[in-house]
């Protein structure tokens, strides 16, 4: 499978610029529509904004293949005036770090949208040092007056993004849209064939509150087999190697009681036999991805956990490598040229 | 010729971590050269500038400053491919925890983040407990893109938003430094001494130097200075305000100024209809504590700009607050200069 790094470079730049935090995904719902129709997918939009993909293989009595990724990113919303004049109060929009704030730039997703600071509390001001709590900090507008239309506005810190060394890209957001760009790249791929299997594809909205759009999404694409991708913890420094994958190992295949054992074999597999690079991750109890909620929707979904390592997850400076994206990609792929099995439908006969 | 902001959006994107100004020099060398002024490198690396006077001859000597360094971080070792750093000038931990570094040779780093779902502490980490990725595979290849000592300052792109207001690294003090560029092209009665300091940020190392050098009589000092007014700030703890004018502070962690000369620039704003402000918390501190206790004395004044988020990527000032201490620290300076204001 062609990939081109160049052209990953500008997917991934322009999939970590547009801004999405979650329950506020439509820019990027627009975009991934626009892009699921030129790789020749029917497309729809439920109520609560997740976009879904359908290509059918043609074939009579083919499995059915969900692809998830979902595309919300974490951010801000303002919940009011602060106690001065040009400042506004805000709140987390999903699992924030609040040491990453003080002296951040902000851009609320007003229309059109306005550029704020995060104020940095200087030593001499500080109650304690290295302490960072959410409540006392605000949003410095540069003198604006409040308006009501401030009020709900959802934020995101500003970030850059680029190439990182030799191989590696950097932006906010790539929790998810690296998994999104990889699948992007795999349907693209897909254009010039039949796929083996009936394929829906989900971009799932405000999974970072909690796995919510993947409910409705899953009830919309009744599936025999679900593969989620999704970011998984790189190795870093400080963090314990029994929670982080190989940065630049390849794809991750998660094993544990939230995945399928058949189907994930399966997975592992194809990574063999097209010598694609994967290595296992172990998810002991509950994944905290869209998984959950897949391998429990319908009569029960047969669902596998693909992604790639990602590190300072929920930062503006998330790092991916891009090998891995492309082994990702590459894994979509065969599965969905690859004939999966119909499971037998569970039937009482009555 | 009114404040020149282009030129600090200029001067501000130029990296020159203390005891590492070179870039920002070269930048100011040049400008005095395009002003047809002769320039002068001491050993410590501070940048002399004399401004010939139209009548020079009796004048008392009057030494205008501003410092060239910004804080930032400097590389003290590796692990596996991960950089070491240390911070250089005063640097708060939160102003680095995830940030986008550029060091010397134009290498990118990004300060890691340990994921808030793995996180055990909910406190920012020392700078020396951080860790900074440059994307290389080990230790070797790490060294050799950058090498020990290498410094790093802020990557964050400036950028004006809001009510007239500026943010970028470095307004701290560049800001300064674009004043006395502008005074390059002004007149002067008598000869002044401009200087453009180094090592400010690591305790007002260079402006010690200077003073020993040109030994004035009387030095202003022009420096940005620490605003806390922000929303969650008791009133007790604001130092001063952003749009509310040039500060002339009566004290500092490292000055009382000379009185006589705070009160001639106070009076000479109001003759000019600008509004001036204070420090109303004694805090921080500038290379006038430096300079006054040289050689046999000197007397000092500052003019500072009110700056949030000082000594970090996004310092945020009033471009009013710029044009206004700008036309102050100029008539000053001339007022001096023709003997009106006497040192």
């Amino acid at each position: 499978m062609a990939f081109d790094t160049r052209k990953t470079t500008t997917l991934l730049t322009e999939l970590s610029e547009i801004d999405a935090p979650s329950g506020f995904e439509e820019p990027m719902a627009r975009y991934l529509a626009g892009k699921l129709r030129g790789a020749g997918f029917a497309v729809s939009t439920d109520a609560m904004g997740n976009v879904l993909g359908q290509r059918i293989s043609g074939k009579p009595n083919a499995a059915r293949l969900l692809i998830d990724a979902h595309m919300d990113e974490i951010g801000l919303i303002i919940t009011g005036k602060a106690d001065r004049d040009g400042f506004l109060r805000f709140a987390a929009i999903g699992s924030v770090d609040p040491a990453l704030l003080p002296g951040r730039r902000v851009k609320l997703l007003t229309e059109p949208p306005v550029f704020g600071v995060i104020p940095i509390l200087p030593p001499h001001v500080k109650k304690e040092k290295n302490s960072v709590s959410m409540n006392e900090l605000s949003i410095d507008t540069g003198g604006l007056p409040f308006s009501e239309d401030f009020l709900g506005a959802p934020a995101v810190l500003c970030a850059e993004s680029g190439l990182l060394g030799d191989g590696a890209f950097f932006g906010k957001a790539l929790d998810n849209r690296l998994s999104v760009a990889a699948i992007l790249t795999a349907i693209d791929e897909l254009k010039e064939t039949l796929p083996a299997n009936d394929i829906t594809v989900t971009f799932s909205v405000q999974e970072e509150l909690g796995l919510r759009g993947a409910h409705p999404a899953s009830t919309a694409a009744p599936c025999d087999y679900a593969i989620i991708a999704d970011a998984d913890f790189a190795e870093q420094p400080g963090l314990s190697s029994d929670r982080t994958r190989k940065f630049g190992g390849g794809v991750t295949i998660a094993r544990g009681p939230n995945m399928n054992r058949g189907f994930t074999d399966t997975l592992v597999s194809l990574a063999d036999s097209a010598e694609i690079p994967y290595q296992i991750s172990v998810e002991p109890g509950r994944s905290g991805t869209n998984a959950e909620v897949l391998q429990l929707s319908g009569g029960g979904v047969r669902t596998a956990l693909l992604g790639t390592a990602v590190k300072n997850m929920h930062s503006p400076v998330e790092t991916a490598e891009l090998g891995d994206a492309l082994a990702l990609s590459q894994l979509i792929f065969a599965a969905m040229t690859t004939d999966l099995e119909k499971p037998a439908e569970i039937t009482f006969g009555d | 010729m009114p404040f020149d902001f282009a030129l600090l959006e200029t001067l501000c994107a130029v990296d020159g971590v203390s005891s590492r100004e070179d870039a920002v020099r070269a930048v100011l060398a040049e400008l005095a050269e395009k002003h047809g002024l002769e320039h002068q490198t001491d050993a410590i690396g501070n940048l002399y500038v004399k401004k010939p006077g139209k009548n020079p001859g009796t004048h008392r000597r009057l030494m205008v400053c501003a410092h060239m360094d910004e804080v930032g971080v400097i590389v003290t070792g590796y692990e596996r491919g991960y950089l070491k750093i240390a911070p250089c000038g005063g640097v708060d931990s939160a102003a680095v925890f995830g940030r986008t570094l550029r060091f010397e040779g134009g290498v990118t780093g990004l300060v890691t983040v340990p994921p808030p779902h793995l996180s055990k502490s909910d406190k920012t980490p020392e700078i020396t407990a951080m860790y900074v990725d440059i994307g290389a595979e080990d230790e070797d290849a790490a060294k050799a893109r950058v090498p020990l000592g290498t410094v790093g300052t802020f990557a964050q792109e400036a950028f004006s938003f809001g009510d007239g207001l500026y943010c970028a690294k470095a307004i701290d003090d560049r800001f300064g430094c674009a004043q006395i560029v502008g005074m390059f092209g002004e007149e002067f009665d008598g000869d002044i001494y401009f200087v453009f300091t180094v090592q400010e940020e690591l305790g007002t190392r260079g402006a010690l130097v200077a003073a020993n050098v040109v030994k004035p009589d009387a030095a202003l000092i022009l420096e940005s200075t620490t605003a806390v007014d922000y929303a969650g700030v008791t009133d007790a703890d604001i130092v001063c305000r952003v749009g509310a004018g040039p500060v002339v502070p009566f004290m500092d962690g490292s000055v009382v100024p000379d009185k006589a000369l705070r009160r001639e620039i106070y009076s000479l704003a109001e003759k000019l209809g600008i509004a001036v402000q204070t420090k109303e918390k004694v805090a921080g501190g500038t290379d006038a504590g430096a300079i006054q206790r040289s050689g046999s004395g000197a007397r000092v004044a500052v003019i500072s700009l009110a700056t949030r988020n000082l000594h970090s990527d996004s310092c945020v000032a009033s471009k009013a607050d710029m044009a206004a201490c700008y036309r102050l620290s100029l008539e000053f300076c001339k007022s001096i200069s023709s003997g009106e204001i006497e040192i």
